[in-house]
């Protein structure tokens, strides 16, 4: 009998520490599990890196081992480990527990095989991945600006990523849709070269645009969306991210910040008076979602001044305080009266009322936004035609187009007479004026060059001709200096013209600046196709 | 002597009784042979009555000939053989006169031993004396009646008796006997007893396809003759009992026999050579066998006449008109025209104007611009005639061929883009020089303006100037030559032909302009210059602006032929893959791979055609996936791969993705050039389309009108009226009134006339002969159906006639005389207006010609709306002004049959509408003209699109506006190509010189919007 009861209290004592056991070791999966989750969410990546590793040890049910392999495959994916977070994707896509988790494990799949062949830079804080070996150019001139934009921007929002973010730079249209899960069409209608998703800042490179585009300001751009989504744990919504990033864009090259340039106060001005301004819930889930590229950047400018309203009546801090009280309340509405003391109403009538009592004017006549472009060729036309389509005056166009067939047969007198002419019929064309100016220069006439050119770059900063020819003009007179900011200006446009390098050659060896001259010189035989970034081709 | 004569004499005498003795044997013999013949032929067909046995028969006909030969040795041998001559002779004499024949055996004895020196038993004078006594005795006897022909009259009856006697037993004694008899066979068909048919009738029905009326054939042997598939009714007497039977054709199935009124009947289907028989089933008894012979149907002979050559150079834009000649034995129910080429072989029906004929000689327009050729192919053409043989099926006829060599036309059109090449480059060194000397002397000038010595160095002006001019003028040579080139250049497009042809005759004039001012030149000139160059600039620069359209346009219709080439090649790639599928080879693994090398190589030449696409020329055209081209080399390379690792399926999967890719490239070279060429022609085409539409709408209500005019007319003319007669009836009635009122009148212009010295009778002669001519107009007018002047003639003549009345009774101009003419005459054009009168009165049909009238108002309206249209969009549209005259005559037609409708002349309004219809399908007719040139140009490839040929040319030229139409023919079917653009240079060289600017700016818009 004693034998019998000393027999059931092993037992149960053995049931007891058994169950204990199991059971504890679950739970701690569990929270295990929720970490990983939690750390996708927020992009604290690291943490969940950690947890996941552990969770799959500890892993031994069909469940629990799908569970581990999808998160594992996401955790890989934001780290941007493609061939793994492959690998586990497809291990969790084999399980019997496949449920809604399937189609994001699909994409990961699709996306990892899809994903370039890239090749990376890295920085103290940043890992830049690019795929075409004329991109290591952008990842080169790249390095500057992001960390640039980590010092500055990180001052003002005082947020600091903890590991490095991972910057790629796609080599063609189809592999950057596919990554970002944009739509094509959206890309080219809205103009959305660039997006910050998964973990990782994605840009497209400006090999793709006839013209290039603002790369740099694009990355900086990206980074304020990065850090934003950090230092509020993804609860900031669309369009004040948007006007976040639109306000901080610039910081990494300039003190003071502007959101309204001539463009934006041409477009705002016209949406105030007629009343058509993008109402803010139109700005969700995507500002690349709205229905052109004009109402797009409408909605850029609204949420950039609406920040540039607020950090300049509340100060630098009330940035910080806002992001950080809607990480807390999750409540925009709530964060602006904690920040301003106004409701939001109130506040946005006070924005407006601002706005309005700026007196914007319509600065660029007839201006008119277009998508992007994308070419899927780096070579230009023969003639360097290819973007008098951008002309919207036929005849405008036609003597333009008869100034390139005399430019080329090296009648630049002639070339500047039909220059003259189209500017007259379509004067804030940065296309004839950059042309008109080139041959002005050209033949001598470099003052009436910059006549031609200076109305028209607070105008159109972007366009990267003015750029190239100011910068010609400045080093041909001797002007190194803003020779090399022009230069610089159109390589955050548009690095891949050679002429920018070889001019940047003279310009460093006057200069005396030999490590930056032999780096233009490695840029320029790179794209003279002589050498590639790992040696010859 | 006389001795000697009396024994000639003697012995003639004798020699022709002989003769004539002879002669009449001769005669009598067949007499009497031919009488024996008859009545024994008679004789033995009764005899073979007896027996059908053959060898009675046989029997009869030895023993017949037997007695025939016996008859002919004893009635004609014998007689004049047997007996001598002599004898017979003697005997003759002797019976004309007792002792002559003694006499003259006598004579002729001794002269015979005289004449032999025999001895003599008596005196020779007396035996001459002998001899010439009964010399003289034959000669006093008429011997001739000695053997009188005469005699054998007494044959003919016999004779003909025998003939009647033998025809009769022929002809009813049924039997085969005398067949067989006269016969050359010894012995009858020993195969067995024969049925016996006489009568025999042959219908034969040829086939149907031959068109053929059946043939009766009456008293034949029983054999046929004739084409395959012939029906053949057989019909005959049996001579013997026929109860029933069958009719067999060899190798066939027997058909039965009917019998019918003691005739037998069956027939049969001639299908093959044969023969056929008749049994009779009862007594086995079976005709004798008859021959078929079946005749084939001719294969149709075709041949081509014209090109005669074997090899004919032709453009792939141009046409051949093809002459052939074919004909077949019945009927040619079809003609094809085959071509083929290496790749691919086709046909073509070719329309037989006169069906049912068996000659056929025609024509043809081919051209192989359908087919899509490649330059330098070679096309065989062949025209197949078909027959119309329903029998064995139809035969088919092939013509000899004709090879068709085409030309290499995009060489021709590289070298005539080279051209226009070098020309812009001229233009564009002209270009820069005129800006260079306008803006360089505008600056001198404004340099030198405030200077009170003002120096031109006029010998340095006229230097360059002479440069520029001989520049101009390598220009316009240029030009020429690529117009030369163009006329000849099957790709070149007919719009930018007139473009280039209306810049040759501006430049001309400006370099005439230029040329007179330099050879003129002084310091006051100057400024001319300087407004003359300020006009060329502008010119040089829509030209320079033009020619870079054509070359950028032509870059991409290149691109658009290579990519549609290469399309084609991935067809055959994906046949050749199906293949592969279907079975292992290594034949087709090599043709595999060769087709991969041919479309790499494409990929590339396109890939650097699309290089040079320029991006100015179209937003939206050159977008990535004209692109994907650069990527298509890989894919290839994975497609090959695939192949050999024999995944199939994958390989074919990844070349239709390539396909759609390829199709979505051309798709949107396709939008591009649309845009880029003709997005102003297809506006154009838009409202050409609206032109033709509302003119075949008002074409449509015209002709609805004229047909109820027409019915009005018929109603009228048809039905009854008041008084219960129709107005046919009722203008017939006034017509004859009509013309007695005429008669009246022509009596008494006849009485009045009748003048007598003393009176004067020209007045009243003429009055009549006034009235007279009157009538006759109302005459013409009641044919017209012309109500209106009707009534008026009617009133007139019945006041005037009233007046003759009146005047008569005062007998004025001698008028009395015919008193009681004019008096009636006058009651009759009374009567005729009256009829009339009361005619129009009747309100029946009136509000049906006021609405007709309305009707014809609204649609001409329509018309004056469609016209003022037309007119208002002037210069800007590209039709001829000769449409807008069409309905400004169709209007003026509808005005005129509007009137006419209200004035119930209702023949006049037809005839008016009938001319308005024809206005309106001339006008539509060059409405849809120029919009099948424009369809045809909006093809692109060069197709003929004259657009502003014909249009109204209202440009403002710098010497003034210039309304004057060049007329440049339309397009004729026939004319292609060179000729036609030939016919365009020399109409433009013949029509105005200004007035063009307009005409080109339209160019431009269209080509470069």
């Amino acid at each position: 009998m004693k034998l019998k009861s000393t027999r059931y209290l092993f037992l149960t004592i053995a049931f007891y520490l058994f169950t204990y056991t199991w059971c504890s070791y679950s739970s701690e999966l569990d929270e295990l599990l929720d970490n990983v989750e939690n750390g996708i969410k927020t992009w604290q990546i690291r943490d969940a890196s950690e947890s996941i590793d552990q969770a799959l040890e500890k892993a031994d049910t069909d469940e629990d081992n799908f569970r581990s392999s999808y998160l594992k495959s996401l955790v890989d994916f934001y780290k941007g480990n493609y061939i793994n977070a492959k690998g586990y994707a497809e291990k969790a896509l084999s399980s019997k527990e496949l449920g809604d988790e399937a189609g994001f494990l699909n994409f990961i799949v699709t996306a990892s095989d899809s994903a370039p062949e890239f090749k990376e830079i890295r920085t103290e804080n940043f890992v830049i991945r690019y795929a075409h070996p004329k991109d290591v150019i952008l990842a080169e001139y790249a390095k500057d600006v992001l960390e640039k934009s980590r010092f500055e921007i990180g001052l003002d929002l005082e947020e600091y990523p903890k590991d490095p973010v991972i910057i790629e730079i796609y080599p063609d249209m189809k592999s950057f849709t596919l990554a970002s899960t944009l739509p094509a069409e959206n890309v080219e209608k809205t103009g959305v070269v660039g997006i910050c998703k998964f973990n990782r800042i994605m840009i497209l490179s400006p090999r793709l645009l006839p013209k290039g585009y603002t790369w740099a300001d694009t990355l900086a751009h990206e980074y304020v969306h990065y850090l934003v989504f950090l230092k509020s744990d993804n609860k900031v919504p669309v369009w004040l991210h948007e006007g976040i990033a639109k306000y901080q864009e610039k910081r990494w090259k300039e003190k003071e910040t502007n959101v309204i340039s001539p463009f934006y106060e041409t477009i705002l001005s016209e949406a105030l008076e007629k009343d058509e301004l993008v109402p803010i819930e139109k700005m969700h889930p995507s500002l690349a979602m709205l229905e052109s590229a004009r109402e797009a950047q409408l909605a850029f400018a609204q949420s950039g001044t609406m920040i540039s309203h607020l950090v300049d009546n509340w100060g630098q801090n009330a940035l910080i305080d806002l992001i950080s009280s809607i990480k807390e309340t999750d409540d925009y509405q709530t964060a602006i009266k904690s920040v301003t003391n106004l409701d939001f109403p109130l506040f946005y009538e006070s924005w407006e009322k601002d706005l309005r009592s700026k007196n914007l004017e319509e600065r660029i006549p007839g201006v008119s936004v277009k998508g992007v472009r994308i070419k899927n060729t780096e070579k230009k036309s023969i003639d360097g035609s290819e973007d008098l389509i951008d002309i919207d005056n036929n005849r405008a166009r036609d003597y333009t187009r008869l100034g390139d067939l005399l430019k080329q047969r090296g009648r630049l007198s002639p070339a500047s007479y039909e220059y003259e002419k189209a500017l007259e019929l379509d004067p804030y064309s940065p296309i004839i004026s950059s042309r008109l100016a080139y041959a002005l220069n050209i033949i001598g006439e470099s003052e009436r060059a910059r006549e031609v050119l200076y109305p028209i770059i607070e105008f159109y900063p972007s366009h990267i001709d003015i750029h190239m020819i100011l910068g010609r003009i400045y080093l041909d007179e001797g002007n190194l200096s803003k020779a090399e900011e022009a230069y610089l200006t159109a390589i955050a446009i548009n690095p891949y013209d050679p002429e920018v390098h070889a001019s940047l050659i003279v310009l460093y060896d006057k200069q005396g600046q030999t490590e930056l001259k032999q780096r233009e010189e490695k840029f320029l035989k790179l794209l003279l196709n002589e050498e590639t970034d790992n040696g010859k081709q | 002597m006389e001795s000697l004569d009396s024994s000639s004499r003697l012995a003639n005498i004798i020699k022709g009784l002989k003769n004539q003795k002879n002669k009449y044997l001769l005669l009598k013999g067949p007499s009497v042979i031919a009488i024996f013949f008859f009545i024994t032929i008679g004789l033995v067909t009764i005899i073979s009555l007896i027996s059908s046995d053959p060898y009675f028969y046989a029997f009869l006909k030895i023993l017949t000939i037997l007695l025939l030969v016996f008859a002919v040795f004893k009635l004609v041998i014998a007689p004049i053989y047997r007996k001598t001559i002599t004898d017979s002779l003697l005997e003759e004499l002797e019976n004309l006169s007792p002792g002559l024949g003694e006499d003259t055996v006598n004579a002729i004895e001794l002269t015979d031993t005289l004449t032999k020196s025999k001895a003599l038993g008596t005196s020779k004078d007396l035996a001459f004396a002998h001899i010439s006594k009964t010399t003289h005795k034959l000669e006093s006897f008429n011997l001739s009646s000695l053997y009188p022909i005469s005699n054998l009259r007494k044959y003919f009856v016999p004779l003909a008796g025998g003939i009647l006697f033998a025809a009769l037993a022929i002809i009813f004694i049924p039997g085969s006997f005398p067949s067989y008899f006269f016969s050359s066979n010894i012995f009858p068909s020993t195969s067995g007893p024969h049925l016996k048919l006489a009568d025999i009738q042959i219908t034969v029905k040829y086939p149907e396809y031959t068109k053929r009326e059946p043939e009766l054939i009456k008293g034949g042997s029983g054999d046929v003759k004739a084409i395959k598939g012939t029906e053949v009714q057989f019909e005959a007497k049996p001579l013997s009992t026929f109860k029933e039977g069958s009719l067999f054709v060899k190798n066939s199935a027997p058909v039965p026999i009917i019998t019918s009124d003691g005739r037998i009947k069956s027939g049969f289907t001639i299908l093959n050579d044969g023969s056929y028989v008749i049994t009779e089933n009862s007594t086995g008894l079976t005709s004798e066998s008859f021959m078929i012979v079946a005749q084939e149907d001719r294969v149709p002979e075709i041949q081509i006449s014209s090109p005669s050559g074997k090899t004919v150079e032709l453009g792939s834009e141009e046409n051949i008109e093809i002459f052939y000649e074919a004909e077949d034995d019945f009927n040619i129910s079809k003609l094809t025209l085959t071509w083929e080429n290496q790749k691919t072989q086709s046909e073509l029906p070719i329309t037989i104007k006169e069906s049912g004929t068996n000659v056929i000689k025609g024509k043809l327009t081919w051209g192989p611009s359908g087919i899509n050729p490649e330059d330098g192919d070679t096309i065989k053409l062949r025209v197949f005639a078909y027959d119309n043989d329903t029998i064995s099926g139809p035969k088919v006829g092939v013509s000899n061929p004709i090879t068709i060599k085409l030309k290499d036309a995009r060489s021709k059109h590289k070298e005539t883009l080279n051209y226009a090449g070098q020309l812009m480059e001229e233009l564009i060194d002209i270009l820069g020089d005129e800006i260079n000397l306008v803006y360089k002397n505008d600056n001198e000038t404004t340099q030198n303006s405030g200077s009170s010595s003002r120096i031109i160095d006029t010998d340095e002006i006229l230097k360059k100037q002479k440069k520029l001019t001989q520049k101009i003028e390598n220009a316009v040579s240029t030009l020429d030559i690529t117009l030369s080139s163009m006329a000849e250049d099957e790709y070149s497009d007919y719009t930018f032909f007139v473009g280039l042809t209306n810049m040759g005759i501006r430049l001309r004039s400006l370099l005439d302009e230029r040329k007179y001012l330099i050879e003129s030149f002084t310091k006051i000139d100057f400024g001319r210059l300087q407004r003359l160059m300020k006009r060329e600039i502008p010119e040089f620069e829509d030209d320079i602006l033009l020619i870079d359209s054509i070359l950028k346009g032509d870059k991409l219709i290149d691109s658009l032929r290579s990519s549609n080439d290469l399309l084609n090649q991935y067809r055959e790639l994906s046949e050749l893959l199906n293949e592969l599928q279907n079975g292992d080879n290594a034949e087709i693994e090599n043709q595999i791979q060769e087709k991969l090398n041919q479309i790499k190589e494409l990929i590339s030449q396109l890939a650097k055609k699309m290089d040079g696409l320029s991006g100015d020329i179209q937003e939206g055209f050159l977008n990535q996936d004209a692109f994907e081209a650069l990527n298509m080399q890989k894919q290839l390379d994975q497609i090959s791969k695939l192949a050999q690792e024999g995944k199939i399926e994958q390989a074919l999967d990844m070349l239709a993705s390539m396909s759609q890719s390829l199709q979505n490239m051309i798709a949107s070279l396709e939008n591009g050039m649309q845009s880029f060429g003709s997005s102003m022609m297809a506006q154009e085409m838009s409202k050409l389309n609206e032109l033709v539409s509302r003119l075949d709408n008002i074409e449509r209500e015209e002709s609805s009108l004229k047909d109820n005019t027409d019915e009005l007319k018929k109603s009228l003319l048809e039905n009854p009226n008041l008084q219960g007669e129709n107005l046919r009836e009722f203008i017939e009635k006034e017509m004859k009134k009509a013309e007695r009122l005429t008669q009246n009148l022509k009596k008494a212009r006849a009485k009045v006339s009748k003048k007598s010295p003393l009176e004067s009778s020209s007045e009243g002669a003429y009055l009549i002969e006034k009235m007279i001519e009157k009538t006759q107009q109302l005459s013409n007018w009641l044919k017209a159906m012309d109500f209106n002047e009707a009534v008026k003639n009617a009133r007139s003549i019945q006041e005037s006639t009233q007046g003759l009345s009146e005047m008569s009774n005062l007998n004025f101009g001698n008028l009395g005389k015919a008193s009681e003419e004019i008096d009636s005459a006058s009651k009759l054009a009374n009567e005729i207006r009256n009829d009339l009168e009361r005619f129009g009165a009747q309100k029946g049909n009136q509000g049906q010609f006021a609405q007709m009238a309305e009707r014809q108002d609204e649609i001409q309206g329509q018309t004056g709306d469609l016209n003022e249209e037309l007119s208002e969009l002037g210069s800007g549209f590209f039709v001829a002004p000769g449409l807008g005259e069409k309905l400004g005559e169709a209007e003026n037609f509808m005005g005129n049959a509007s009137q006419d409708l209200r004035g119930r002349q209702i023949s006049k309004a037809i005839s008016n509408q009938e001319e308005a219809l024809k206005a309106l399908r001339d006008a539509k007719q060059q409405a849809q003209d120029m919009l099948q040139q424009m369809r045809m140009s909006a093809k692109g490839n060069g197709s003929s699109a004259p657009m502003m040929l014909g249009q109204r040319q209202s440009g403002q030229s710098p010497q003034g506006t210039d309304k004057r139409y060049v007329e440049i023919p339309q397009i004729d079917e026939s004319q292609v190509g060179k000729e036609y653009k030939q016919r365009i240079l020399e109409a433009m060289k013949g029509g105005s010189p200004e007035g063009y600017i307009e005409l080109n700016k339209k160019y431009y818009d269209r080509i470069i919007k």
